[in-house]
C-alpha cells in the first residue's frame, strides 16, 4: 500500500480537523493529571502546519517542515516531542511516496526521539507506551499490508492508548501527582492516536 | 467565571506591550514574546530566564539591569519553542555569554535544551544552562521527573544577575547560581485553584474547607489535600518540611514569603510573621526578609515560603542594590 504525498497531506488535515472537534477532550484529560491545554496547544501547531505551502516540496520536506512547525507551536513538551520526531523522521523516509516500511520508520524514529529526548520508558503513562508497544506491534504483519490490517493496527493504537488509564505517571507534570495520575488517560496518548490513525487512513484510501 | 481580559490569544502580546510602557530601558519584541534591556554589556554575562506565561511579574518583570538581561514568555502555562527561546538568546548575543535560568518542568527543559544546541551551531557565543529546581513538595524518586522550581527561582535571577553585573566570568556565575539552588527550599499551598483564560474553568475543585498541600504554579492540584486550619499551623507545617529536607538550623537565612497572586498582602503578612517566629523558635536565623508576589499562579490564593541559606558571597550579591520594579 501507498500514502501519496497528496494524502499525506489530506491527513495532516483531518488531522488538524479532529484535534479542533476534540480539542476540549485533550484538555479535560490534561486538567485531571496536567495543566488542562494539551487540546489547545495541539490544535495551535496543527492549524499553523496547514496554513504551510506544500507545493514543491517532496514527502521529506513535508515531513521537516510540520516537524518544525510544531517544534515552533506547540510549546509545552508536546512541542519539541512532536516536532522532533518528524523532523528525525524527515532524514530517513523515501522522498516521493511512502509504504509500509516509510511508516514503520516515522514510528521507529518516533520512539527514538521520545527515548532520546524525552528519556520515555514504557509504562511511564506517556504518548510513548504508544508508539513503543506500536513498533513491536507492526513485527507481526508481512511486509505488504491490506486493508483489514491497517483496520487492525487502527484498533490496535486506540486500545494501547486507553491502557494508560491505569497506569502511573512517570514523566510530566501528571508525575507529581502519583497515585493520583490513575484513572485518567494520557492525554498525549490520545493525540498520538489521531495522528497514527489518520495517516494510516491515508494509507487505506489509495 | 469572569477575567479582565480581551481575546485570550492576545493575553500575552497585551500583557507584555503594558510591561514594556511601564519601563524605557526595556523593549518588548513582540513576534516571540522577549522582553529584553535595551543596552547589553558586552562584558557581562547575559542572565536569561523564561518560561510559560500566568507567573508575572516573572519572568518579563524582572528584567533590570542586576536581574535578567531577558526573558521569554511562553503561553499561559505553556514553555516557550526554541524559537523563540532562541530569538531571547540571540537578542543578548553582544554578551560576554549566557546564562539559561529554567525551571525544572519537561517542557521548559526540552525545549530550551533544544534552543541551546541550535544558539551554539548559530552564534559564537558560550552558552551554560542551569536547572532549578527548589520544590519540596515532590519527592525525588523513580516516580517524577524530580523537583520542580518555583519561587526560589526569583532569588536566582536576583543573585546570578548581581554576579554577572559585576562582570564575573560564566562559569563562576553558573556555579554561583547552582549553589543557592542547592541553598535553598520552598514548599507552597493554595486555598482555591484557578481559571484557565481560554475556557474561562476552574483548574482543580477544592471544597470551602479544604487547601491544597504543596501545590505546583500551574494550577495543578496538589501533593495532597488537608481540612483548612489556622493559618499558624498550615505555616508551621509547611516549615516542617522546609526544615525535615535541608538543616537550616543556626544558618543565616533569606526568608521568602511569596503570594501566589490572590492572596491579600493582609494575609501574606500574618503567614510572614508566623513564619519568622516559629523559625526563631526552631534556632533559625533570618536575616533577611523578602515578601511579595514574585512567581504567581494567575488569581490563585496562597503562598509559598522559600528559605535560602546565606554565606558571604550569596548574602553580598542578594544585598546588592537594584532598580528594578518587581523585586524592591
Amino acid at each position: 500500500m501507498k500514502l501519496t504525498k497528496n494524502n499525506l497531506i489530506k491527513s495532516i488535515i483531518n488531522i488538524s480537523k479532529i484535534l479542533k472537534r476534540e480539542e476540549k477532550y485533550l484538555c479535560s484529560l490534561d486538567q485531571k493529571i496536567g495543566d488542562g491545554d494539551h487540546g489547545t496547544n495541539m490544535l495551535r501547531g496543527f492549524n499553523e502546519v496547514i496554513k504551510l505551502n506544500f507545493n514543491n516540496l517532496n514527502i521529506r520536506e513535508v515531513f521537516f517542515e510540520t516537524g518544525n512547525t510544531l517544534l515552533n507551536t506547540v510549546g509545552g513538551s508536546s512541542g519539541p516531542l512532536y516536532g522532533m520526531s518528524f523532523i528525525n523522521a524527515s532524514e530517513k523516509i523515501s522522498e516521493n511516496i511512502m509504504e509500509e516500511k516509510d511508516f514503520k520508520i516515522f514510528v521507529e524514529s518516533t520512539c527514538f526521539t521520545l527515548e532520546d529526548l524525552g528519556q520515555s520508558n514504557l509504562n511511564d503513562k506517556t504518548m510513548y507506551d504508544v508508539w513503543k508497544n506500536l513498533s513491536i506491534f507492526l513485527n507481526i504483519f508481512p511486509e505488504k499490508w491490506t486493508n483489514e490490517i491497517i483496520e487492525e493496527i487502527i484498533l490496535k493504537v486506540k486500545k494501547l492508548s486507553d491502557s494508560t488509564k491505569d497506569m502511573i505517571a512517570k514523566k510530566g507534570r501528571a508525575s507529581y501527582l502519583q497515585n493520583r495520575s490513575k484513572g485518567t488517560i494520557d492525554p498525549g496518548s490520545v493525540s498520538s492516536v489521531y495522528i497514527i490513525s489518520e495517516f494510516l487512513k491515508g494509507f487505506k484510501n489509495d | 467565571m469572569k477575567k479582565l481580559i480581551n481575546k485570550p490569544e492576545d493575553i500575552v502580546s497585551e500583557m507584555l506591550s503594558g510591561l514594556e510602557k511601564t519601563n524605557d530601558k526595556i523593549k518588548y519584541i513582540m513576534e516571540n514574546n522577549v522582553i529584553v534591556l535595551k543596552e547589553i554589556k558586552k562584558n557581562q554575562v547575559a542572565v536569561i530566564s523564561g518560561g510559560g506565561s500566568g507567573h508575572e511579574p516573572a519572568h518579563a518583570g524582572f528584567v533590570g539591569e542586576g536581574m535578567l538581561s531577558a526573558a521569554v514568555s511562553g503561553p499561559i502555562f505553556t514553555s516557550p519553542t526554541p524559537k523563540a527561546i532562541l530569538r531571547a538568546i540571540e537578542s543578548c548575543k553582544e554578551a560576554k555569554a549566557i546564562l539559561l535560568v529554567v525551571k525544572n518542568y519537561t517542557g521548559d527543559v526540552l525545549n530550551f535544551k533544544i534552543a541551546k544546541q541550535q544558539a551554539e551551531k548559530k552564534f559564537n557565543l558560550k552558552i551554560e544552562m542551569i536547572i532549578v529546581n527548589d520544590d519540596v513538595a515532590v519527592k525525588n524518586s523513580t516516580y517524577t521527573i524530580g523537583r520542580r522550581g518555583i519561587a526560589g527561582t526569583i532569588l536566582i535571577h536576583k543573585i546570578a544577575g548581581s554576579a554577572a553585573r559585576k562582570g564575573l566570568d560564566i562559569k563562576e556565575v553558573k556555579k554561583i547560581a547552582e549553589k543557592v539552588n542547592l541553598s535553598m527550599r520552598t514548599i507552597g499551598i493554595s486555598t482555591s485553584s484557578i481559571i484557565i483564560p481560554a475556557t474561562k474553568e476552574k483548574s482543580f475543585e477544592l471544597s470551602e474547607n479544604e487547601f491544597e498541600f504543596g501545590l505546583g504554579i500551574h494550577g495543578e492540584p496538589g501533593v495532597y489535600r488537608e481540612k483548612m486550619k489556622p493559618v499558624k499551623n498550615i505555616v508551621k507545617e509547611m516549615i516542617d518540611l522546609l526544615l525535615n529536607d535541608y538543616d537550616f538550623k543556626n544558618k543565616n537565612i533569606v526568608l521568602m514569603l511569596n503570594g501566589l497572586g490572590g492572596s491579600p498582602q493582609m494575609e501574606l503578612l500574618i503567614a510572614l510573621n508566623n513564619a519568622h517566629e516559629y523559625l526563631n523558635a526552631n534556632k533559625v536565623n533570618v536575616k533577611h526578609v523578602k515578601i511579595g508576589n514574585f512567581m504567581t499562579s494567575m488569581e490563585m490564593k496562597g503562598f509559598s515560603i522559600t528559605l535560602l541559606e546565606l554565606d558571604e558571597e550569596i548574602e553580598e550579591l542578594y544585598m546588592d542594590k537594584v532598580n528594578i520594579n518587581s523585586w524592591n
